[in-house]
């Protein structure tokens, strides 16, 4: 082995080391900081502690808010993920003027930035108060439906994938074998979906779990969601709270991917 | 099992017609093979027949019942896919028994039925495994047990046994012709490989273009084809061009005269082909009274040898079985002068073009 190739993979593994080291550190400096004991974050700590967990769960807004959010994704998610499933097959399947068309309009939320989408929102349920003559603004359909669209993207995305790499004639083959169209879609083309449905659904979930700049807008006073607790608190304190919370969310949607992974392996979805 | 019957069938994407006025008929028990170069519409006939496919025009009889407008899914068709389509998510068993399912079969009846399927191809003991955990050709043999689980009225593969290697291809060739008699299936193959369509049918069909060339046993078709495009397409082919000059004599445009089959239909000064199996030439030491011709390739093939002479100008493939050491054949060199005889029956005249 010649000095200029170890050289060389000696640079390489420490690209790999850098990229991991940004990626990881403000995550694991949340982390961390969640169990400094001083309410001004300043390095070395002068002690460890577990005093931010017990007041994040004793403030009414980060449970609630909590329980709040877990609520809307998983409301998201069941909405627009059997939404952004049937587009998805119907864009892949269907011949029909406006294909390319529609597939972009459908990713077009990822393109737009969340606060606009979220002013726009606002403007547009104002208008719709107007005309429909009831609340619209605040309520929790406005709110679920406002994150439906964040889950449609990536749902319309991940499916898309996995419809790409499945073969056609098997659906093909359980027809000849006797299923009519509706057995064909149950039996055959959603178990070969799952892959893709199932990373659908933890994807949507954590979107609108995570969702600061929809929610800021849209959702109704004494009714907010955790990620809108977080900034109001942010208004007036500045101590670790909010990473002991923060670690909480990292180590919920860890637990959701592991969860995930058991049943279809993420690495291999991506 | 059941009778096929084909009428008039014809079908166009847009302007492009795929399939033109194709009439072909399979008599119950009987296997015929649907041979041609991709693209001449074998593939798309039989996906109508099994219904994936609408037929422009034409109609489709499958035991004396009008089947043209029967969606895929009440055909009582058995297919086996070239990519085999098993359901990955399924196991063996439950692949196989999924057409029984589909026909409200109760679960005792039902799991009876598989192993005596899977018995059938010899994967009784691989009935729990996964798709994706068995080999391509235990694949095959699985989609073959599904498409005959269900007892269909009609066998349908398409060019099943492409993906497997060639030895393997030869062993599954004789099991599925041995099987497919044995039951006495109605079936239909679409295949590319001539040698596939020749060991396994009772009758081949040669498609080009949309349409049907020639409809015949497969000794019919490799002894007496009836275009230049069927003689080349069905194993190996010399084919000269020339002109008939007098009673069973041909003149090759390079100036052999070479002797030939008498044909009534050819007429004397009319371009025509000559076509002439490569194991039907003899080639012997000079001697008079025959043509003499000079060695100018000799490729050993094991047991058979490919031999290529030059007579008065024009080339002429040989094959012919490797000779024995005292054979006066061998060791035959490039350079060598030997004499190459037929029977003329042997050398037919075809009308020139494809």
């Amino acid at each position: 082995m010649t000095t200029g190739f170890s050289l060389k993979r000696l640079l390489f593994m420490a690209l790999v080391l850098l990229a991991y080291v940004v990626v990881m550190a403000p995550v694991l400096t949340v982390i961390v900081i969640s169990f400094f004991d001083q309410e001004i974050v300043s390095f070395p700590p002068q002690g460890l502690t577990l005093d931010w967990f017990a007041n994040a769960w004793a403030r009414r807004e980060f449970t609630d808010g909590m329980i709040f959010s877990l609520q809307l994704a998983a409301l998201a998610t069941l909405i627009g993920v059997p939404l952004g499933t049937a587009a998805a097959y119907g864009l892949h399947r269907g011949r029909f003027p406006g294909r390319r068309a529609i597939s972009g309009l459908l990713l077009g939320p990822l393109a737009v930035p969340a606060i606009i989408a979220g002013t726009a929102l606002y403007i547009f349920y104002i208008r719709a108060e107007f005309i429909l003559d009831r609340g619209v603004v605040g309520t929790m359909a406005s709110l679920v439906a406002a994150h439906v669209l964040l889950t449609i993207p990536w749902t319309v995305r991940l499916v898309s994938a996995s419809m790409e790499g499945m073969d056609m004639k098997v659906e093909e083959a359980a027809a000849n074998l006797g299923a009519p169209p509706r057995v064909v879609v149950w039996r055959v083309t959603l178990p070969m979906l799952r892959s893709g449905i199932v990373a659908g659904c933890m994807f949507s979930f954590i979107q609108s779990f995570e969702n600061l700049e929809l929610s800021l807008l849209l959702v109704a006073p004494g009714k907010i969601t955790l990620p809108v607790a977080m900034l109001n608190y942010l208004e007036f304190r500045i101590d670790p709270t909010l990473a002991a919370v923060g670690t909480l969310q990292i180590l919920l949607i860890g637990v959701l991917m592991l969860i995930t992974d058991r049943y279809v392996k993420l690495s291999r979805v991506f | 099992m059941s009778s096929l019957k084909i009428e008039h069938l014809a079908k166009s994407f847009g302007t492009t017609e795929v399939l033109q006025d194709i009439n072909l008929g399979i008599a119950e028990g009987e296997m015929v093979a649907l041979l041609g170069p991709s693209g001449c519409g074998k593939s798309t006939t039989l996906r109508i027949v099994a219904g994936f496919e609408t037929a422009t025009s034409g109609r489709i009889e499958l035991g004396g019942t009008d089947i043209t407008a029967t969606p895929a899914h009440r055909r009582n068709t058995g297919m086996v896919f070239q990519s085999y389509a098993l359901f990955p998510h399924m196991s063996v068993a439950d692949n196989v028994g999924f057409g029984l399912e589909m026909r409200k079969i109760g679960r005792s009846d039902r799991e009876a039925k598989v192993r005596q399927a899977l018995d059938m191809v010899q994967l009784g003991h691989l009935a729990d495994r996964m798709p994706a955990q068995l080999s391509g050709g235990q694949q095959q043999r699985v989609a073959l047990a599904r498409a005959l689980a269900v007892n269909p009225d009609l066998l349908l593969l398409d060019e099943p046994l492409s993906n497997l290697d060639a030895k393997l291809r030869g062993e599954v060739q004789h099991e599925i012709r041995a099987l497919q008699q044995r039951l006495g299936l109605t079936t239909l193959i679409v295949t590319h490989d001539q040698e596939e369509a020749l060991t396994m049918s009772d009758k081949m069909v040669v498609m080009q273009g949309g349409r049907i060339r020639q409809v015949g046993a497969p000794r019919e078709l490799y002894d007496a084809p009836d275009s230049v495009f069927v003689a080349s397409f069905v194993g190996n082919c010399n084919l000269i061009e020339g002109k008939r000059e007098g009673e069973g004599m041909f003149r090759s445009t390079s100036g052999a005269l070479l002797p030939c089959a008498r044909s009534e239909a050819a007429d004397a000064d009319e371009s025509r082909v000559l076509a002439l199996r490569p194991e039907r030439v003899r080639l012997s030491p000079p001697q008079q009274g025959a043509a003499s011709a000079q060695v100018v390739g000799v490729t050993y093939l094991g047991a058979q040898s490919e031999i290529r002479v030059d007579l008065q100008g024009t080339r002429i493939l040989v094959t012919m079985p490797t000779p024995q050491a005292r054979d006066p054949m061998a060791g035959l060199a490039e350079g060598d002068m030997v004499s190459a005889d037929w029977a003329p029956e042997d050398a037919r005249l075809l009308p020139a073009g494809a």
